[in-house]
Formats: structure tokens, sequence, C-alpha cells
């Protein structure tokens, strides 16, 4: 097979028709089996259950050349209820003031950045 | 550094089900779910889920979360020290090299890590570490924005901004496709993170993001001309400098002939280079210019003793007081002296200011007079004449990037 596949599948019967997707799906779902991220049950009543959905990217490299076919698994999180099916979120994200005060630190102090 | 995967680390302790995948159902998903033990992306609580395990592992490795921000970590071993800072799953490190790549070691144990050894670029910014300095721009990302705008061959201009501003005003004029102009706006906003030069003009021009008209596009577009001439610009650090944050605080002149209210503008700077700035209107309209000056005093405070927070828990000692530069006499009198009568210009009571004197009594500002000439915040807080223009640029730091390879 030499067709270079170019553009990102929207659903998965679309993606499920070519190879390099069913094997970027695999990839995803071996890495999601190995971090044992979840356990089959059987549905109970009364419980709100997340739909999900396959996300499709092609990553490029620097040079515009393809890198990667990309599977994610992704949950629909905007079905989930606050106070309902969670309570708290957070993002972890910096200030970009203190990543530059960490910056202006390492120059002084003649520190690398890692 | 970055963890692959990192939101798969984190542990779900609500029960929450999700549908099996497509493709991949163990059992007949009318009757059989998926239970989470982990989190998944697009899960509400997944960067929480994932902040709690990291934060868990640092801790565990010794590392002490910063009091000013939640994402900054330091850790003193044996006198010496190293920081990390935590972007969702990006992070970066730096300190006693010895301890860096301890670091590294412990974590690529406890997550799927990948690194890419010195730090080239982080959340967009481009990091140029050279001998005796770190250069960071954003020059890939404004050849972006300018290809994207189709202003690549445009004629380049000296400076921001030229046009008057009571023109911004102009309501009569036709309109303009708000989905550009506020596409043009936020791609400037995410480039003044290394380009405080520009700050005043965005801040501008940002006000009019509801309703663009014609005479705003032209002025935004200028600013894109100025950009063209200057890609290769950025923020440069130099090593041999003092460790001394010094602040400038500064008003525009109450120049929004609309509102009448006046614009706040500061700026400080920690050895060489400024590593914060901000420009923003006031939310009151100010009685005189002592009252405005004031006002944005107050915020430059605020700010000031957010930066020593966060710098007192890094070196783990008491700092200096702050000096904040400002070229009004009656405002530096008036945050000295305690009198709040009838008279009195400033009614700290008709704004929802923090009071400046609580701070200059704390021994953590001061503020200290600079002539106007001399004073950094012009650049944020007035449309300068080119020649101006580029000497309080030099003054922020904002120079061009001398050997790009």
């Amino acid at each position: 097979m030499c067709r270079i596949i170019d553009s990102e599948p929207s659903s998965f019967d679309e993606a499920n028709e070519l190879q390099v997707w069913k094997d970027a799906m695999m990839e995803e779902y071996q890495s999601i089996m190995k971090n044992d991220v979840w356990e089959i049950v059987p549905r109970s009543q009364g419980k709100s259950v997340v739909t999900s959905k396959w996300i499709y990217q092609i990553k490029h490299a620097a040079d515009g050349n393809i890198e990667k076919y990309k599977a994610t698994f992704v949950a629909r999180g905007f079905s989930q209820k606050e106070g309902v099916d969670y309570d708290e979120t957070f993002a972890p994200v910096a200030r970009y003031t203190s990543i530059r005060t960490i910056i202006a630190i390492a120059s002084v102090m003649g520190w690398k950045l890692h | 550094m970055d963890v692959k995967t990192a939101f798969v680390n984190g542990m779900v302790e609500q029960e929450v089900y999700i549908e099996q995948p497509q493709g991949f159902t163990v059992h007949e998903s009318q009757s059989h779910v998926c239970k989470l033990k982990k989190a998944l992306y697009g899960l509400k609580q997944a960067p929480r889920a994932w902040y709690a395990r990291i934060d868990g592992f640092l801790k565990s490795l010794g590392f002490v979360k910063n009091i000013a921000d939640s994402n900054l970590y330091f850790k003193v071993l044996n006198g010496f020290p190293v920081i990390l800072i935590l972007y969702i799953d990006d992070l970066f490190l730096t300190g006693n090299e010895k301890l860096i790549a301890g670091c590294k070691e412990e974590l690529s144990k406890e997550f799927e890590m990948k690194d890419i050894g010195l730090m080239h670029y982080f959340l967009g910014l481009e990091v140029w570490q050279r001998d005796g300095e770190i250069f960071l721009n954003q020059g890939k990302y404004t050849v972006e924005i300018l290809k994207r705008f189709r202003m690549m061959d445009c004629k380049s201009m000296a400076t921001p901004m030229n046009s008057n501003l009571k023109l911004l005003y102009d309501d009569t004029s036709e309109s303009f496709d708000p989905t550009v102009y506020r596409q043009v706006i936020r791609s400037l906003m995410y480039l003044v993170n290394t380009r405080p030069d520009n700050c005043f003009a965005v801040n501008a021009l940002s006000q009019y993001m509801v309703e663009p008209r014609h005479v705003r596009w032209i002025p935004a577009k200028h600013v894109l001309r100025y950009l063209n001439g200057t890609i290769r610009y950025g923020l440069r650090y130099v090593s041999d400098r003092k460790m001394e944050l010094l602040g400038y605080t500064d008003y525009d002149g109450a120049r929004s002939a609309a509102d009448r209210k006046s614009t706040s503008g500061c700026c400080f700077g920690l050895g060489s280079g400024m590593i914060s700035w901000y420009c923003r209107k006031q939310t009151s309209v100010a009685l005189n210019t002592a009252e405005a000056e004031y006002i944005a005093a107050c915020g430059a405070s605020k700010e000031a003793v957010w930066l020593r927070k966060m710098l007192t828990g890094l070196f783990d000692q008491e700092l200096d007081v702050t000096v904040i530069h400002c070229d009004n006499q009656s405002c530096i009198k008036l945050s000295e002296n305690p009198v709040d009568h009838d008279r009195s210009p400033v009614k700290s009571h008709r704004h929802q200011i923090p009071n400046i004197r609580d701070m200059l009594r704390k021994g953590a500002v001061k503020l200290q007079y600079i002539s106007t000439e001399e004073h950094t915040t012009n650049i944020i807080t007035k449309r300068l004449s080119k020649v101006k223009f580029e000497y309080f640029r030099d003054k922020l730091g904002v120079v061009e990037n001398v050997s790009p390879h």
C-alpha cells in the first residue's frame, strides 16, 4: 500500500476502513489496558454513563512530513453534571509571569533550563 | 520535559462510568460499561486528578510548593537548589545540574516521560540559551500570524501605534468583520507574553472587540506592520546583574474620551529583563490626577506583593523593600501621609482598591520619584515617537535576537 493518507477521519466507521487508523486505535487500546484504566462492569440502573469517542490526528514532524497517526480515546465530559458526576475541577497551569521570573533568576544565577 | 498520556496517571476517586470504546467492546455494550480507575482525556476531573498525582509525587521527592503559584516547586539539597515549573503535562527544571539529572531520573521511573535535554521551546515560547544570557521570543508565532492575516509583504512600521487614539472612538464609521478583528487581537494578546512593547497598542485595540469598525482595523494592521519589522525581537535576560525586583507605575492621563476613565500601567523587572507588566483600564473615574496615579500605584503594589511572595518562597529569606518608581510627587506624598479627610484628593473608600499605606507600613513596597523622561512605563501607557519608543523598548529589555541560529 503506497497511497498517502493525509486526511483525518471524523468518525469510527470512516477510520475503521483504513489499516493505519486501525493500528493507531489498537496502539491506544493497548496503552489503556497496560495502564489498567478501567474495569468492565454490568450497567447499573440510575448511574449516568459518560459517552465516549475516538479522535484521529495526524502528527507532523518539523519538516512537514507525517510522523504519526494517532488515535485517542476520549470521554465526552461535557455531558457530566457538576455536583452529580464531579465536584471540583482545576487545571495545573503556571502563570506566564512565574515562567519569566524563573527564567530571569536562571539567567542571573547562570543556570540552564531543562 | 513532557509526560506522555499524563491524564491516565490520575486516579479517579468518584464513581465514573464510560461507554466501551467502539471497535473494542468486550461485552455487549448495551449491558456493560467501563468503570474508570484512572482518568481519561475529556473527563471533567482529569486535570485535577493528574495534578493530585504529580503533586503528591513531587512532595515525596522533597519538593515544596510555592505559596504564590501552586505550579512552581522548589527543593534544596545540601545547599543546592532546583526549581520545577509545571504546566499540565509540560514541565521544566532549572538549578543545580546534578539535582536536575536526579529529578529527571526519578520522574522517568514514575511516569512515562519524554526528555529533549536543554529547553528550546516551552508553551510556544522559543528559548535561546547562550553563554551569559537567555533569550525568549515568539518569532515563529509572529511569522504564523503575519502569514495568516496576509501581512508578510507589508511595509514595516517603526512603532506599533501612531494614530491618534481619539480616532478609535468614532462609532459612525463603517463596521468591520468582528471575527477577523477578534482573531487578530487575540493572537496579539498571546504575543504580548514576550513583547511588552506591544502592550499599550493591544490594550487600546482590545477594548473594541465587541464592535470593531474600519477605523480600528487600520491601527490593528499597524501593529502587524510593526511586527513585520521586528519578528526576531524578544526579551533578553543577561547574567551579570543584581537580583533585584524593581517596579514602575504610571497612568495614561484619562485619555479615554468615551468615559473619562484612566488606564493604569505597570511593569516589574528582575535582573536585566522585565518579568511582569500590564496595562489596564481603571474601573472607576478618578477625580484628579493624583487619585488616578494613586489607583495605578495601588495596583502595582498588589502585583509587587504577589511577586515578593513568590520570591520569598523561592529564596527562603525576607526580601528588601521593593522600590516602585512613580513620576507624580503628590501621589508619593499621599501614600506616605495617612490622611483621608474630606478635602484629601484620594478617597480610597470610593474605590475597591487595596490600601498602599498598609503595604508601606509593612515594609513591602516603597514609592520613589523618577522623572517622566526616564520612566519606563511610558511605553506601556502612552503612544510615543520613534526615538522615545526605541529608547524605552531597550529599557524593557526587548531587543533583537542577534544570533538566531
